[in-house]
């Protein structure tokens, strides 16, 4: 693999490889490049993803009626979402009536609700309308706390600015706001919060329950399991597990300033993760040791003896990761676990504490990848040809139209944590792998290549300054990537770069004699154009030229199809 | 009638955002795709959605305005997105849709793609109108006309074709509209055919945008032919052509049932000027033998429909047939002439329903009032209905919690036989 893209791609700041000698991060928390199919979505969705779980609260969004249309629907769950449903009048005239009204009408409607929620989207937040004065009005009319979670579309560069949003609502206004009794102590001694666990298909029942064998109960999950009361306990806990690094990170240090409660990261995902883990827990609390391991071993070899089929299955099949953020990483440890190589990790909106554990994780050789956009999370496939991608939804069905059985995140079956999760996992991911339908897949990219090193080897340089797409001329070319290729046969032989020759060459004929001799040992060259006298040289060479744009692999796929 | 259809607001809106109708117009077209000026969830949204509802790979690009575009302007993200698309995927035409961000800012769009029009050779094609006020059926019409705004040409003579503008439909309803027309004359061409790019084979072509296929094409000759059939609300498109180019406009209601069929059939044979064409005869026999046969076990049940205006319209005309009472209906967005329409229908068979529009709150109160025994409509009802504990039929667009129906059809008499079979499973056959 790390012959396909490159080494040496020093001017793509998202996209690395990994190699031995050191751990390279892509450049992360970058904007996106417009006209892109992006993976990532807006603040709003970030915002709701952390905060529409908590059903005991008002949740309104100030905005247009669509927003409420579409932010319904969080993680494939659906859940009860009030709107302003401003008009063109209300833009014009302020919305600020109207969300007064609507509040008050909404919390007729929830019951037992305790709190408001009122989100900000793109249409006030650009007319910029101060409305807490709105809030305070209907905070002292309907006695309970109304605030502003302020999440246009625009704000930051992807969801997770959202998700910070939502987390500094929560942590702001909520957390230690608890009004009950202060000598209620039933969670005095062994009790936690679980910051950035969403308990998709009852991962945080999972969790919870070895945690309770252990004697440690839970307080608030963030937000998978989370009320107004179980947040504005959650100062109470005597330490914050870090599940999600994301979403959780951020809230774990504010924790820390204001109540000092103490954090660890920890994650459920993966046999030897889970029981280190619950390792780290009890040795925090003060657990016998023979408790804890008697409680892993029994749980390791139960979901070791369940599993053993399905890793025969994946023993040494290639996985590729992209995810929303932080799970990649402990995603990675799974799969590895599994007995599957991890040729490709990425993340629509990872910090580089992410990107160093998953990289860490994955194979020698991997392609790590910050936002990835839909055509280059394709190119990325063809090149590393995976036999599963795990992700989100919206990459489901381009894996499939390139033949890559695909899991999806959230899972939609059964629990991924803990050690029956991991089970679980297994058991899904070797049913993808093995389904009789990817046999019957006709065009799968490595279908076509049934008569290996019959066909001759052919030597391509391609001019490319980005290693993704062919971009340069030839006579300002500043490197070439050289492939061998035989049929539908690929490999990234080097690098070579003009630099390294052009310091020796002169003037600007030179320079193109230069290039053409650092490559004299190709028989075809691809840039975006050449001059006459290179198409010249080229012919009397007997060799070809061929002036293209696109991405590198599209365009050497084509060359191998023609060239039948 | 009820006062609830016009009201100031509603506190649980269904109300797609013009942008889906206008993205839903283009994916229609082979080798068209369409690029969303706003913030990259205005993409992502309408995206998520479709691609739960079709199960295919949907491609919307977004211009990703960020805080600073907002304040200082995001025509630079226009241009370089436009261009960043075309380098990518390479398609013959783009559409340029506005968002309520780029709406609220002032984002002359128009001007920017004339400007760019002249560097590139591609169909960029703006699709503006206001994108605060409308909704998706309002987005359809404004692509539609927007598209062949940009393509038509004037030529005085006219061919014998008739042109299609299937509306919010699914890919399995378009291959049974096309079934029928073909069994009249094959003598038709799509302005839009969602059946093309939304059900597609497990292949990686699937995914290549530079191939356009007879769709693009077709829309250049769209003003020669001799009609346009349009159906429901999204007929703007036929208004257009007749307007500037005397193409007959002929707007039926979407073909569910037998009045509604049959009208849309007999409709295809004036124009096509075929006579008598038996096919039909056989599949209307068949749907009116399962009629009589349904009748006890539908008859005097009281129902429900939630959905797209047009598609809404024609249920609660088949409802009526199969001797049903449509109750509480609801349009998921205002629509003018809707709550009439329904009326009318409604009184021919005398009832009284209620109608509402974008309100699913009120909504869910009146089932809960009226007793409903069934429900027919898109998924975002189905919650609902859960929690009343009453049968729910999906039909629509979308329909995101049950598998593959995107895939058959409920239009023509085929697809009513399937709304009549899923309605009587739905009631008495339960498991």
């Amino acid at each position: 693999m790390e012959q396909l893209l490159g080494e040496e791609i020093s001017q793509c700041k998202k996209l690395k490889i990994k190699r031995s000698e050191k751990v390279e991060i892509p450049e992360c928390e970058r904007k996106t490049a417009p006209g892109v199919i992006t993976e990532r979505s807006c603040a709003f969705y970030g915002a709701r993803w952390i905060l529409a779980p908590i059903e005991d609260a008002v949740h309104i969004v100030h905005g247009m009626p669509s927003c409420a249309y579409y932010g319904r629907t969080v993680r494939k769950k659906n859940y009860t979402l009030f709107s302003t449903d401003l008009r063109e009048k209300d833009v014009i005239m302020g919305g600020a009536k109207k969300l007064y009204e609507t509040i008050l009408q909404a919390v007729n409607h929830v019951e037992a609700a305790k709190a408001v929620f009122v989100y900000i989207t793109c249409v006030p937040g650009v007319t910029g309308e101060d409305l807490s004065l709105v809030c305070k009005k209907a905070e002292s009319e309907i006695n309970m706390p109304v605030v502003l979670v302020n999440c246009p579309g625009f704000s930051g560069v992807s969801q997770a600015a959202g998700q910070d949003i939502a987390i500094g609502v929560l942590f702001k206004h909520f957390i230690g706001n608890s009004t009950a009794n202060e000598s209620h102590n039933s969670y005095a001694e062994k009790s936690v919060n679980l910051l950035g666990e969403f308990n998709v298909q009852g991962d945080l029942d999972q969790i919870e329950g070895l945690l309770a064998r252990l004697g440690i109960n839970v307080i608030c999950a963030f937000s998978g399991k989370a009320s107004i009361d179980s947040i504005a306990r959650g100062n109470k806990a005597k330490l914050n597990i870090v599940h999600c690094r994301r979403t959780g990170y951020k809230l774990a240090q504010a924790m820390k300033d204001k109540f000092n409660i103490p954090f660890i990261k920890l994650a459920f995902i993966g046999l030897n993760e889970t029981a280190d883990s619950l390792r780290k827990l009890s040795e925090y609390f003060d657990i016998s040791r023979e408790r804890v391991e008697a409680l892993i071993s029994e749980e390791m070899d139960k979901a070791k003896k369940e599993a053993a089929q399905y890793l025969e299955i994946l023993n040494g099949k290639k996985a590729a990761v992209f995810f929303g953020a932080s799970r990649m990483g402990s995603v990675t440890k799974a799969l590895k676990e599994m007995g599957m190589e991890v040729v490709m990790v990425g993340s629509q909106f990872g910090c580089s504490e992410d990107y160093k554990e998953a990289a860490c994780q994955a194979n020698e050789g991997a392609v790590i990848i910050d936002d990835a956009s839909e055509k280059e999370l394709e190119a990325l496939l063809m090149a590393t040809e995976p036999d599963i991608l795990l992700g989100g939804m919206k990459e489901k069905y381009m894996a499939h139209k390139l033949g890559i059985p695909f899991m999806v995140f959230p899972q939609e079956f059964s629990a991924f944590a803990g050690f029956s999760g991991f089970v679980n996992m297994a058991r899904e991911a070797a049913g993808l792998i093995s389904a009789p339908v990817w046999k019957m897949v006709k065009n799968r990219y490595r279908s076509n290549s049934i008569d290996k090193g019959v066909r001759e080897k052919v030597r391509i340089a391609v001019a490319s300054k980005s290693g993704i797409e062919v971009d340069q001329h030839f006579g300002k070319a500043e490197q070439f990537m050289i492939f061998d290729v035989s049929g539908d046969e690929r490999e990234l032989i080097e690098i070579r770069k003009a630099s390294a020759v052009e310091d020796s060459c002169e003037a600007v004929k030179n320079s193109l004699q230069c290039r053409l001799d650092l490559i004299q040992d190709c028989n075809v060259i691809v840039c975006v154009k050449a001059g006459k006298c290179v198409h010249d040289k080229m012919q009397s060479d007997n060799k070809r030229l061929i002036e293209a744009q696109g991405d590198v692999i599209s365009v050497l796929k084509m060359l191998s199809e023609t060239a039948d | 009638m009820s006062v609830l259809y016009q009201d100031d607001f509603s506190i649980i809106p269904t109300h797609p955002c013009s942008a889906l109708g206008a993205v839903y117009y283009i994916l229609g077209i082979k080798g068209a795709m369409p690029i969303l000026h706003g913030s990259q969830g205005c993409s992502t949204f309408v995206r998520y959605l479709m691609i739960r509802h079709f199960r295919e790979p949907v491609r919307a690009a977004a211009t990703s305005l960020y805080e600073d575009n907002v304040i200082l302007g995001g025509r630079d993200n226009l241009i370089e997105g436009i261009k960043n698309l075309i380098r990518r995927y390479n398609p013959k035409l783009v559409g340029v849709i506005n968002s309520s961000v780029s709406e609220v800012i002032g984002e002359d769009i128009e001007s920017t793609l004339r400007q760019l029009s002249e560097h590139l050779n591609v169909h960029l094609v703006p699709i503006t109108k206001k994108a605060i006020q409308t909704n998706y059926i309002e987005g359809y019409n404004t692509a539609c006309c927007s598209v062949l705004d940009h393509t038509t040409k004037s030529i005085s003579h006219k061919t014998d074709v008739v042109n299609i503008i299937p509306g919010i439909l699914n890919p399995g309803d378009i291959e049974e509209l096309k079934r029928i027309l073909t069994c009249i004359k094959e003598s038709f061409i799509f302005l839009s055919d969602i059946s093309k790019t939304m059900d597609t084979p497990l292949c990686k072509s699937c995914l290549d945008f530079s191939i356009q296929d007879e769709v693009l094409e077709n829309l250049k000759h769209a003003a020669v032919s001799k009609a346009t059939i349009a159906f429901g609300y999204t007929n703007s498109g036929a208004a257009y052509l007749e307007e500037k180019y005397g193409v007959k406009n002929i707007s039926i209601s979407v073909p569910i049932g037998i009045y509604n069929t049959d009208v849309f059939i007999e409709n295809a044979k004036a124009t096509f000027e075929v006579e008598n064409s038996d096919c039909l005869k056989r599949e209307r026999g068949i749907l009116l033998d399962a009629m009589a046969d349904a009748v006890p076990y539908v008859m005097m049940k009281k129902a429900a429909v939630i959905g797209e205006p047009g598609t809404v319209e024609a249920i609660v005309r088949f409802i009526c047939e199969i001797g049903m009472e449509p109750k509480v209906i609801m349009s998921d967005v205002f629509v003018k002439g809707f709550e009439e329409k329904i009326a009318g229908i409604c009184e021919q068979y005398g009832y009284k329903p209620t109608v509402v529009a974008n309100d699913v709150f009120k909504f869910k109160h009146l089932v809960k009032e009226s007793e409903i025994d069934i429900a027919i409509g898109h998924s975002y009802a189905v919650p609902i209905m859960k929690k009343l504990k009453i049968p729910m039929v999906r039909a629509g667009f979308p329909v995101y919690d049950k598998f593959g129906y995107h895939r058959w059809p409920i239009v023509g008499y085929k697809g009513s036989l399937r709304l009549l079979d899923m309605v009587v499973n739905a009631l008495h056959f339960r498991d």
